[in-house]
């Protein structure tokens, strides 16, 4: 390694290497059920990508929507397809 | 950043931002439950045909691993990467199909496997440290916190460090081609996988992976059969009615050390069926599809599809960073 970080535990076992971390979370964000929302102040990285998590007690999941999204600059839109059958969505941005 | 601390790369990436919060293994899990997924119902009526009342061949589910995530905090679920059973392109296909907070200390976690082999995956399990209790005993590392004191960053907890990446999307119908023929419904999965590259570049054995399945299906096959004739010195006219359905979630599987593929999983097969007889001169016809089936609220009989066109980024990680 020529940059980078590497941490060690107090066995000599490194526990963190920065020369093999690609992405790195900026955020997590819920949209609730049924319903569009916004969440801005996201950090502005040179690439940033979402992964999405249906989020849902309710049995009816296996039929749901998941909430639409658009990340530009420091807001994260999200947006319910349908107003009765959109489950709660988790937005993890990465960032790199 | 007015304070704290921030590692960049020389490419300018960041590795640790003290103002983020940062995943954590909290631990390895294996599943407390499994089951097999298919519904049948006799909707009554006196049946001249006595068969086909099974779920057919070709219509196989797979199965589905439920795990208890230990986890007190509830705003943010944890983060579950799979280790499959298995790699390559004969691999099953897996995904997390269902999250949600079960108790006060527990998340459940539903797994699809695509065949209904009884050893399911193993689940690694991240969170953020805000949503934790544990204490580390270590007494060596790195720890970062943000402007509130929230600790965002701590080496003794084996920060999540991704290693590979995609978007993926599974094909755009798990079932293509004739649906059925007779009384045999051809409902199987028998898309191509779209096949995707990750940029990981490790042992794919050692691959743990994390896409939750956002897309869902529903394919059925249905088919009218009729006869009459004399019984007892009357004349007869018999129909029965059969629907066979299938529904479907994406699911996923590494492919190789680079490669990471999208498909269909089975997660339900059902089979209902009706039959009806007249005494009388009078033909029935067959019967006007079957009617409403009461309480049976996620069982959907028409095709249809959600979310098809939801590509989800699938993240690569190393399952010997935590082991």
């Amino acid at each position: 390694m020529s940059d980078g970080i590497r941490l060690f535990n107090s066995a000599g076992g490194i526990d963190y290497d920065s020369s093999s971390v690609t992405w790195n979370l900026i955020g997590v964000y819920t949209a609730p059920q049924n319903a569009s929302t916004s969440f801005t102040g996201i950090k502005t990285m040179t690439e940033r990508i979402v992964v999405r998590q249906m989020v849902s007690d309710d049995n009816n999941t296996e039929r749901a929507y998941v909430h639409t999204y658009s990340l530009s600059g420091t807001t994260l839109t999200a947006t319910a397809p349908s107003s009765t059958q959109t489950q709660a969505t988790t937005f993890q941005v990465f960032g790199r | 950043m007015a304070y704290g601390l921030t590692v960049t790369n020389d490419s300018n990436q960041v590795l640790i931002d003290s103002d983020v919060f940062g995943y954590h293994f909290i631990g390895k899990y294996t599943a407390t439950t499994s089951w097999n997924h298919t519904y049948l119902e006799d909707l009554g009526g006196e049946d001249y045909w006595d068969s086909p009342n099974t779920i057919d061949s070709n219509q196989t589910p797979g199965r589905v691993f439920e795990y208890t995530v230990n986890l007190p905090g509830s705003s943010k679920p944890p983060m579950c990467f799979i280790k499959p059973t298995g790699t390559g392109t004969s691999a099953v296909y897996t995904s997390v199909i269902r999250v949600w907070k079960y108790d006060t200390n527990n998340w459940k976690v539903w797994i699809l496997q695509s065949t209904n082999a009884g050893t399911g995956p193993t689940l690694y399990a991240f969170s953020t440290m805000d949503q934790t209790n544990s204490t580390p005993s270590d007494t060596y590392g790195l720890q970062t916190m943000n402007s509130s004191g929230d600790v965002t960053f701590d080496s003794r907890f084996k920060p999540l460090r991704i290693v590979g990446a995609a978007n993926a999307l599974p094909p755009s119908n798990p079932n293509s081609g004739s649906v059925g023929s007779g009384t045999t419904p051809y409902l199987n999965v028998n898309a191509t996988p779209n096949t995707y590259t990750t940029g990981a570049s490790v042992t794919a054995s050692d691959q743990i992976y994390y896409c939750p399945s956002l897309a869902s299906a529903c394919y059925e096959y249905e088919v009218g059969r009729e006869e009459s004739g004399f019984h007892n010195w009357s004349y007869y006219q018999w129909t029965r009615y059969d629907i066979w359905w299938c529904f479907y979630r994406s699911a996923f599987r590494i492919s190789g050390d680079n490669n990471f593929q999208a498909n269909w999983a089975i997660y339900m097969a059902g089979h209902i069926w009706k039959a009806q007889v007249s005494g009388s001169f009078l033909g029935l016809g067959y019967l006007n599809g079957i009617p409403a089936v009461g309480p049976i609220e996620y069982f959907p009989y028409s095709d249809a599809s959600r979310n098809q066109g939801e590509a989800n980024n699938v993240l690569i990680s190393r399952a010997s960073y935590y082991d």
